[in-house]
C-alpha cells in the first residue's frame, strides 16, 4: 500500500476527491435538522461509502474505520426511516472534521472516543 | 492464450477509484495481460457506450448515483448476457455481492482489498467462466434437442407396435375360428394323428394370441398419463389377494402381508406391479409343498421400498439382467406357462414413476422381487 502514497499525482486525485466529498458531507450535515430527508441521506450515505473504500486503497485505515461508521449510521436512517436527531448531528459534525484532520495527516486525540460515540447511534 | 487486448469497461463515479484502477491494471500488465481500459462514471454513459458493442467485459461499482445496489447489476445484466460483469462492492456489502454473482455475475471484488493482481486474476477469471458458462448453456440446448428427438422417435415406435399388434389379431381370428370349426366339424374324418397336428396348430394360435396381448398392453403403458396420489399399499395388496383367490378358489399358496408403507403413485399402474409381482409368485411356488408369498416394504430416505418374496423354483442369479426384459424368460414354458411380458410390464411402470426394480433368486429357494418409488416432494 505504501507504493501507493509513493504515486504522487494518484495520492493528488484522492487528496482533492476526499476533500470534495467531506465538504460535502459537512454541507448536507448542517442541512439535516433532524428530519427524515431520503436524498440527503442518500448522498451522505455515497460520500461516507466512497471515502472509505478510498481510503481503503490507500492504506488510511483510521479514515477508513471512521466513514465506516457514518456510512453505517446513514444506511440505517435510510433503511429503517429513523430520523437522525438533533442531539446526534453535532457528532456527525465532529466525526467530518475529524475526517478532514485524518485526510491531512494531522494529530487528532478524540479518535477512539469518537468511533465509540458513533458506535452507540442507532446500535444494532 | 490470446494475447489481444482485453476491452474492459470501468462503471465508476469516484475520479480516485478510476485512475487506481488504471494504475493496477498497468502494474499487472504483461505480454499475456494487456487490458484496454474505457471509463464511465455513470450507468446511462456505460450503457451507452456497451451499446456500441466492442467490450469484452464490464467493471461494475455497485454504488452509483442513478440506481442502487442489485438494480445496478440489474439493469446492465439486462444489457448484455453475452460480456462478463465482474461487481464491486464495499467493505460491508458482502451480502450484496454475492447476490449479485447469484444473479450472473461471475465475481466481485471488495473496494479497498483490492490490487493489481487480485484484479489480474479476477477478469481473466471472469473472462474462462463466461466461457464455460457459455459452453454449457449450449450443451443444454443440445441435450433438449436430443431429448426431443428420443421422444418422437419413442412415440413412433410405441404407435407401430400397437398397430402392429392391433392389425395381427384379426388374421389370427381367422385362424382360431376356422381352424375350431375343423377340430368341431371335421375332427372324426381327420384321424387320430390329425386331430393331433390340429391340436397343435390350436394351441399356437392361442400362445399367439396371448403373445399379441401381452404386446398391446405393454404398448398401451407408453401412451397412458400417469396420475399420481397417496396410495394404502396394504389396501392395494389386498385387493390383489381377494382377485387371486376369487379366480382359483383352490389356491393352497399362504399369504404374508407385512407393514407397507404408503405409496405415491398412480393407482392403477401400480395395482398392476403388485398383481404381476405375486401372481408371479404364486405361480413358480406352485410346485412346493406349503408355498408361501410374502409382502413387505419399509420407508427410505426420498423413496419407499417393496417386496414380493415367495419361496418357489427361484432363477440363477447369472440371469438376473434378462429378467426384466420383454419375453425374456428364465424358465421354460414346459415348466411354467407365461410369456415373458409381466416383469418388462413391471419394470417399465415402476420407471415411469421414476423408481427402480431389481431382483434377488437363487435356484430351488425362491426369489424375492423389490421396487422402490419415490417418495412425493415437499413442495
Amino acid at each position: 500500500m505504501s507504493e501507493i502514497t509513493d504515486n504522487h499525482e494518484l495520492m493528488q486525485v484522492f487528496y482533492k476527491e476526499t476533500q470534495d466529498l467531506i465538504d460535502e458531507m459537512k454541507k448536507d450535515l448542517a442541512t439535516l435538522k433532524g428530519e427524515e430527508d431520503f436524498k440527503v441521506l442518500r448522498r451522505l450515505f455515497r460520500c461516507a461509502h466512497t471515502i472509505k473504500s478510498s481510503s481503503g486503497s490507500v492504506g488510511f485505515d483510521d479514515l477508513e474505520k471512521v466513514t465506516q461508521s457514518l456510512e453505517r449510521i446513514f444506511q440505517v436512517a435510510r433503511d429503517k426511516s429513523l430520523a437522525i436527531g438533533s442531539d446526534v448531528i453535532p457528532l456527525l459534525m465532529e466525526s467530518a472534521d475529524l475526517c478532514e484532520r485524518l485526510l491531512r495527516r494531522e494529530e487528532v486525540t478524540c479518535y477512539e472516543e469518537l468511533l465509540e460515540r458513533l458506535k452507540d447511534v442507532f446500535p444494532a | 492464450m490470446d494475447n489481444k487486448s482485453i476491452r474492459v469497461l470501468l462503471v465508476e463515479e469516484s475520479a480516485f477509484a478510476t485512475q487506481h484502477t488504471k494504475k493496477m491494471l498497468a502494474e499487472a500488465a504483461s505480454s499475456e495481460f494487456s487490458v484496454e481500459l474505457e471509463c464511465a462514471d455513470q450507468m446511462s454513459v456505460g450503457l451507452e457506450r456497451l451499446s456500441k458493442g466492442g467490450i469484452d467485459m464490464v467493471l461494475l461499482d455497485l454504488t452509483l448515483q442513478d440506481t442502487d445496489g442489485l438494480e445496478t447489476f440489474q439493469k446492465v445484466h439486462s444489457f448484455t448476457s453475452e460480456i462478463p460483469i465482474v461487481v464491486m462492492s464495499g467493505l460491508d456489502d458482502e451480502k450484496l455481492a454475492i447476490e449479485a454473482v447469484q444473479q450472473g455475475a461471475q465475481d466481485y471484488l471488495v473496494k479497498g482489498r483490492v490490487d493489481g493482481n487480485l484484479l489480474k486474476r479476477s477478469i481473466l477469471y471472469a473472462m474462462e467462466r463466461q466461457k464455460a458458462e457459455k459452453r454449457i448453456q449450449k450443451l443444454n440446448r443440445e441435450l433438449e434437442q436430443r431429448l426431443e428427438e428420443l421422444r418422437a422417435t419413442n412415440e413412433e415406435l410405441e404407435a407401430f407396435s400397437y398397430s402392429v399388434s392391433h392389425d395381427l389379431r384379426a388374421p389370427l381370428r381367422a385362424v382360431d375360428g376356422f381352424s375350431r370349426v375343423l377340430s368341431e366339424d371335421y375332427g372324426e374324418k381327420l384321424g387320430g394323428e390329425g386331430k393331433r397336428l390340429l391340436g397343435m396348430v390350436r394351441d399356437g394360435t392361442k400362445r399367439m394370441g396371448q403373445l399379441i396381448e401381452d404386446i398391446l398392453a405393454l404398448s398401451r403403458l407408453g401412451r397412458k398419463k400417469i396420475k399420481k396420489n397417496r396410495i394404502k399399499m396394504e389396501k392395494l395388496t389386498s385387493n390383489v389377494l381377494d382377485g387371486i383367490k376369487a379366480s382359483d378358489p383352490e389356491e393352497k399358496a399362504r399369504f404374508e402381508i407385512k407393514e407397507l408403507p404408503p405409496s405415491f403413485g398412480d393407482e392403477t399402474l401400480v395395482l398392476e406391479i403388485l398383481t404381476n409381482l405375486i401372481s408371479n409368485a404364486v405361480k413358480f411356488s406352485r410346485n412346493e409343498n406349503t408355498p408361501v408369498v410374502e409382502v413387505g416394504g419399509k420407508e427410505g430416505d426420498g423413496e419407499n421400498t417393496y417386496y414380493v418374496k415367495d419361496n418357489g423354483v427361484g432363477f440363477d442369479m447369472k440371469y438376473v439382467s434378462k429378467a426384466f426384459h420383454v419375453f425374456q424368460r428364465l424358465h421354460s414354458d414346459e415348466e411354467f406357462e407365461g410369456t415373458g411380458v409381466g416383469l418388462a410390464i413391471v419394470q417399465r411402470i415402476v420407471h415411469r414413476h421414476g423408481g427402480r426394480v431389481w431382483a434377488e433368486g437363487k435356484v430351488g429357494k425362491g426369489a424375492t422381487f423389490y421396487f422402490a418409488l419415490p417418495s412425493r416432494k415437499e413442495e
